[in-house]
């Protein structure tokens, strides 16, 4: 069973560090970037490439690989979502622009990398296997599970005790409120689209040292952190890793104790009960719509 | 312009009238076999189709030096179908109805090519599953219009259950595979020709395509006592397997679906390759290479050196087969293509005759009964390894 959940922990921590990056996000601008998984995978790519066939130092490519992801994260929120902003196109616009955005990445990605699968290549650990109270680990997986972690006490340092936090936080109550305060709202909106996409690409990096990198690596992991954040309630940095740990432990045990072959479709029914218990999500608050 | 130039102008135009008419009477003697090429063009199954491309365009170029002003050109009509079967029967009706193709080569997914197989028997056009192993194929009845140029399914389920069961003596062997049109269907028939053999499989798991943990699956087998694993899914997916099996200390063999062989195990892998076992050809183990599997390697380096199909250095592992398969079935449609001098009506009738064809993978025979160019004395079990597939025992079983 100790097996099981710290598997569980290890697969989650990634869906955790996913619905993190589309919780800074969604805080400030109530919208839900679908082009997430493409950024991940951005990061993911462009990190292993450099460092398997250009023989770049990990020093160099890790920031390279998390700045595009910045870069394109931003021309994502400059060009598919603020032109949408207070033009009445509603939710309905930005949920297009940012899939179709996803689409294009994904296709430019394919253009640019081809079919080839890169090899994993290591740089975060060697894949050894440790043994703690008899549950085999491996290195990867404490990584992984270290790093959403320290990720997640990073965020709320900085949401607490930074000027940019403290900024983000006034953005993300009342834009109006902000901006009267002295807020350059719409550059915490564009600061927010940085640290998502920013965080996706972690998220990228860290898969690529368990699983072959390719650009269809963020489909799945995209639409598993969006429901990790849906569960945990959206906007909750808290809530989107508990949801992330809790939709990675129901798939292992799900798996273990009731058949591989429907693992998905439980942490799938697991969502839809909770959001029908709590609409909000784990964390989340209830939005009361003044009308 | 003065009458001295523009007579000398004429008398140019004139000779290059001449030479283009003479030109044209020559091309015009080459009757143009048409082949249609149709696969997925992007997504994860598009390195078979730039595989078969290279080696049917390496193929139609060699064909077509050959032939020049000797009565034929071929020339190849390719179809996206991005992995898609509305999109696959689309792109088939087109190179039926549209292209006129003499033949088709593909969809490379065995999903896509199945919904195809309609269309191309209604019109009684020669279609090729170059990549496709789905057993139904030709068993177990011979689909008339469809011959396969690729490992079937059947064949590696009977031979691995066979040298596992029977030669290996293994009695607690558990199953696991990817959750695909691939994986689900091998898997299936390898439980089944186990039973055949008197041996039930003690576990049948199953996992997504690019899923990095599989600790659960792996845990029910482990449980479960299994002295030997079978896996049969993609080869990046195999090596997640194996990669679980050593986090959980489970030190007992895997065998695996011939995918096996492929750059993506390695690439995991590395030097973690150790006790995993498979069913191939052996005409490109390291230790067992044909003269044609060379000479066709060596052409492929020479046109396209060190890609991915080739493989690093000068030496190359088990990657070609996927470009092999198509040059092979291109080579033999082209061959009876010239036989029938091009006439699509008659293209099945006359592959159905092929006989004693020299393929770089084996010397390919057909029979009404039998649509497989490659039989099973092609395929023996190999020791993959860090080291690249090297032959283990030419078991038949």
């Amino acid at each position: 069973m100790l097996q099981l959940l710290v598997s569980g922990l290890a697969v989650g921590s990634i869906y955790a560090l996913v619905a993190l990056s589309y919780n800074a996000i969604f805080r400030t601008s109530q919208v839900v970037n679908f082009a997430q998984g493409e950024l991940l995978m951005i990061g993911g790519l462009l990190t292993v490439g450099l460092y398997t066939w250009f023989g770049m130092s990990i020093w160099l490519v890790f920031p390279l690989g998390v700045g595009l992801a910045v870069v394109v994260g931003l021309l994502i929120e400059r060009l598919a979502v603020r032109p949408l902003h207070g033009k009445g196109a509603g939710a309905h616009g930005w949920i297009v622009t940012t899939m179709g955005t996803g689409i294009i990445i994904r296709a430019a990605a394919f253009i640019a990398w081809g079919s080839r699968d890169a090899p994993m290549p290591k740089y975060l650990g060697g894949g050894r296997v440790v043994h703690i109270a008899g549950v085999a680990v491996s290195e990867d997986e404490i990584l992984v599970i270290v790093a959403v972690l320290a990720i997640l006490a990073l965020l709320e340092l900085v949401n607490r005790y930074t000027i940019l936090g403290k900024a983000l936080r006034a953005t993300a109550c009342d834009q109006e409120m902000a901006r009267l305060v002295g807020i350059p709202a719409p550059r915490m909106v564009a600061a927010s689209f940085a640290l998502g996409s920013g965080l996706a690409a972690i998220g990228g990096i860290l898969l690529t040292n368990v699983a072959v990198s390719s650009p269809y690596m963020g489909i799945d992991i995209g639409l598993k952190g969006f429901a990790a954040a849906a569960l945990g309630g959206l906007g909750s940095p808290l809530g989107g890793v508990l949801g992330g740990l809790i939709i990675g432990v129901a798939e292992v045990l799900g798996a273990f104790y009731v058949s591989s072959a429907i693992k998905d479709a439980i942490a799938l029914v697991l969502l839809f009960a909770l959001l029908m218990l709590r609409p909000a999500g784990l964390l989340g608050r209830d939005v009361i719509e003044k009308v | 312009m003065s009458a001295h130039r523009i007579g000398r102008a004429a008398a140019i135009l004139a000779a290059a009238m001449t030479m283009l008419t003479a030109g044209s009477a020559a091309l015009a003697q080459d009757a143009v076999l048409k082949i249609g090429f149709v696969g997925p063009y992007s997504g994860p199954s598009a390195e078979y189709t730039e595989a078969g491309k290279r080696a049917v365009t390496m193929a139609v170029d060699e064909f077509n030096a050959a032939w020049k002003g000797k009565g034929f050109q071929a020339e190849l009509v390719e179809k996206d179908d991005v992995s898609n079967p509305t999109r696959g029967i689309n792109a088939v009706n087109e190179l039926v109805s549209r292209d006129k193709v003499i033949a088709i080569m593909g969809p490379v997914n065995s999903g896509v090519f199945k919904p195809t197989i309609p269309v191309t028997t209604e019109a009684g056009l020669l279609h090729l599953a170059w990549m496709g192993q789905d057993t139904e194929f030709t068993r177990p009845v011979a689909i008339p219009n469809v011959f396969r140029f690729a490992q079937p399914n059947f064949a590696q389920a009977k031979q691995l259950a066979s040298y596992m069961a029977k030669k290996k003596g293994l009695k607690r062997i558990g199953v696991i595979h990817d959750n695909t049109a691939y994986g689900k269907p091998g898997a299936a028939e390898f439980i089944a020709e186990l039973k055949a053999l008197g041996v039930d499989a003690v576990g049948d798991e199953s996992f997504n395509q690019r899923d990095t943990d599989l600790t659960a699956q792996l845990m029910k087998l482990k449980q479960a006592n299994a002295d030997s694993i079978l896996v049969w899914a993609i080869g990046n997916d195999q090596a997640t397997v194996k990669r679980g099996m050593l986090k959980l200390g489970m030190d007992v063999p895997l065998y695996g679906a011939n995918s096996m062989v492929s750059l993506g195990f390695w690439t995991v892998l590395g030097d973690m390759a150790k006790n995993t076992y498979t069913t191939y050809f052996d005409t490109y183990a390291m230790d067992t290479r044909t003269p044609n599997a060379n000479a066709f390697a060596q052409k492929y380096f020479k046109r396209y050196g060190n890609d991915k199909y080739y493989g690093p250095g000068k030496d190359p592992y088990f990657y070609l087969v996927a470009p092999a398969q198509a040059y092979d079935a291109i080579n033999a449609t082209l061959k009876v293509a010239v036989e029938v001098k091009g006439d699509p009506k008659k293209m099945v009738a006359a592959m159905q005759a092929l006989r004693d064809f020299p393929g770089v993978l084996g010397t390919v025979s057909f029979t009404p009964e039998n649509h497989d160019a490659y039989g099973t004395a092609s395929f023996s079990i190999l020791d993959v390894g860090p080291q690249g597939p090297r032959l283990l025992e030419t078991y038949k079983y």
